[in-house]
């Protein structure tokens, strides 16, 4: 009963497509979508704190060192992908997806049987980044659970990592269907001191990660 | 050349066989006289509505008269022909009916307000053809085929019809049944208690001592002895005359409604030995002497119903009743015996006792129809309390077994008929 319960508290992070087989490789044309507005902190002050940045321009400020970084790591591994603005999704319809029993992934997705396209470019691929959460110590689960959603978030005073979570879609341009929908969850320890350098080593990981589950292929 | 021909037959079923593939199938709806909306985007239609309702009526005798044509309205409308463009690019082998799902709302109010027709959807893609059939209330196909695909327009409408509505048609509904089906609750909602009627035989055992109660209560009437025939110290209760401890058998019949209130009509039998005193050697000529005890009575059963496994219901009960009790004597003189005078003016009890009795018990309901019943009570008989006594009481002889009071407890096995 112990066993069982213990094997249910894990959970399938990622929805993949069974379509989705080959994987996709760095020469391919991906187009970046949402990355505007996907960007949240919170525990700014503690932030704002740490990082002497004044209260009044910490998400800004924050927002774009970790996105413009992110943008930057994802180019370095897939040379062709280009940022699209925020506006291309404007009409895009909010969606749940399904990754596991009780994680949804909510976010918006293009419509069936429309191409996406912006400044003539139409790239096969769109990477739909949905939310980029930055914070201390947090946990997917309390995020993307519904089950757990109703749970109070304990802000400790002693701070071990520094969290990133992301959600994204990768999304079949031509055929319109989400041919990788995941929740990534990056830790990334604290000691005393935190650094811009820091939240950059972060976003680096996150697009490691991305990257690996991007070449992630499903056995037949 | 003879086996060469069955050969050639053989593998031609093989393939044809073969070439059908069911990517996934969930329940639809076959109506009778069916609207058969034939939706494409292809440029040529595979199969002409007259032929499909051909092939339809042929294949399917339930299905009646239907109607098949192609669905021109979603042909020209734009938001279907986003939806039927993706689908024509999307269809595939190892789907879910989810990964098909129509997500605009526009294209899931138009599934939704097709009413009791139904869609399928035709395209052709390397020499197969994909049929998917939409039916209202779902915004994803039922049903998702990989059929062979022919030029001959009679042999393709056999095989879709083969293929997607071979199963028994049902009458279409009049709009006021539709209605009335649309405000029903649906499956889950409408788990209302059974109705339950059983049948059963129970065996136990009666006594008149109650369990965790001071002997004290019964020494008298337990340790009573007749005495010629007719002397005990007390009359009152029965069991200074006849053994208390029996076994007790019993059939009865019963119905609850709503898993709440039910009745029970039951049957009760056991036989008491009569509580003759041997030193008394008056007994001599008695060969043996007995009374049967019937009873025949109706309870009230209140009970509720658990459904603890998919196998088991328990429906835990308390009940309280009226019974008549009947106790038929059976005695018997030794052989070559001229009866006393005291066995001719022997106690007579009365023709009819009138009690009420009260319990608890179980219900278990094994696979829906056999049960397994536990129930435990008191009864009670005793002389009939529904005349005032009269004015010469006092001379009137003593009743005897004025009250009697027993404890029972039984185990029943039973036949269950659940009605809805």
């Amino acid at each position: 009963m112990f066993f069982f319960v213990a094997c249910t508290s894990s959970h399938q992070w990622s929805a993949v497509h069974p379509s989705y087989k080959k994987g996709i490789s760095s020469n391919d044309a991906i187009g970046i979508v949402g990355t505007q507005n996907a960007f949240i902190l919170s525990r700014a002050k503690w932030f704002s704190n740490r990082l002497e940045i004044p209260m009044d321009s910490i998400h800004q400020k924050t927002d774009h060192l970790i996105i413009s970084n992110f943008i930057n790591e994802f180019k370095i591994n897939y040379p062709q992908a280009s940022v699209f603005p925020d506006s291309v999704e404007k009409d895009w319809p909010t969606e749940s997806q399904k990754l596991d029993k009780s994680i949804f992934l909510k976010g918006r997705l293009p419509a069936q049987g429309i191409v996406i396209s912006h400044e003539n470019k139409t790239p096969p691929y769109l990477f739909i980044l949905h939310e980029f959460l930055i914070g201390t110590d947090l946990d997917r689960n309390l995020y993307y659970d519904y089950t757990q959603g109703d749970q109070e978030l304990e802000i400790k005073t002693t701070v071990h990592h520094i969290t990133a979570i992301l959600s994204y879609t990768l999304w079949d341009n031509l055929n319109q269907r989400p041919l990788l929908s995941s929740v990534v969850e990056i830790q990334e320890p604290f000691s005393t001191r935190l650094t811009q350098e820091q939240l950059k080593l972060i976003s680096q990981k996150a697009v490691k990660q991305i990257h690996k589950e991007f070449s992630r292929r499903i056995i037949p | 050349m003879k086996n060469i021909l069955i050969l050639f037959l053989l593998l031609f079923f093989v393939v044809d066989l073969s070439a059908k593939e069911t990517v996934f199938k969930n329940d639809y709806t076959i109506w009778k006289d069916a609207d058969i909306l034939i939706w494409t985007k292809d440029s040529n239609l595979a199969v002409s509505p007259k032929e499909l309702c051909l092939s339809l009526k042929r294949i399917n005798a339930s299905i009646g008269e239907p109607k098949c044509r192609t669905f021109g309205e979603w042909e020209r409308d734009s938001v279907t022909a986003l939806y039927g463009e993706w689908l024509k690019n999307n269809l595939a082998p190892n789907l879910d009916a989810d990964h098909l799902r129509a997500r605009s709302p526009e294209m899931i109010k138009k599934i939704n307000n097709l009413e009791d027709k139904t869609v399928i959807y035709l395209t052709q893609k390397d020499n197969q053809l994909y049929v998917a059939l939409f039916e209202e209330l779902s915004a994803s196909p039922k049903t998702v085929q990989i059929l062979p695909y022919t030029k001959n327009q009679i042999e393709q409408g056999d095989i879709i019809a083969n293929a997607l509505f071979k199963n028994k048609a049902e009458r279409r509904l009049t709009k006021e049944e539709r209605k009335k089906k649309a405000e029903e609750p649906d499956p889950y909602y409408k788990e209302t208690a059974k109705h339950h009627s059983w049948v059963g035989v129970a065996y136990g055992k009666t006594q008149a001592s109650l369990p965790l109660t001071p002997k004290s209560w019964y020494k008298n009437k337990l340790d009573s002895r007749i005495k010629s025939y007719r002397n005990t110290k007390d009359s009152l209760s029965l069991w200074n005359f006849i053994e208390d401890e029996a076994p007790l058998a019993s059939i009865y019949f019963g119905r609850t409604w709503y898993g709440f209130i039910g009745a029970e009509f039951f049957y009760r039998y056991s036989s008491h030995k009569a509580k003759i005193d041997n030193t008394d050697p008056i007994y001599q000529e008695l060969d043996y002497w007995k009374f049967n005890r019937h009873e025949i009575g109706i309870s009230l059963v209140f009970s509720k119903n658990y459904h603890s496994f998919s196998f088991l219901e328990t429906s835990p009960y308390a009940f309280i009743g009226f019974q008549y009790s009947f106790f038929n004597e059976e005695i018997g003189l030794k052989k070559g015996v001229e009866p006393s005078r005291f066995y001719e003016t022997r106690i007579k009890f009365e023709n009819v006792y009138k009690g009420a009795l009260f319990g608890a018990g179980t219900h278990l309901i094994f696979f829906k129809h056999y049960g397994l019943n536990l129930k435990a009570g008191i009864g009670s008989r005793g002389r009939m309390l529904d005349s005032d006594p009269s004015s010469e009481a006092a001379s009137e002889p003593t009743i005897i077994g004025g009250s009697t009071i027993d404890c029972f407890i039984n185990l029943g096995i039973e036949y269950y008929w659940s009605l809805k």
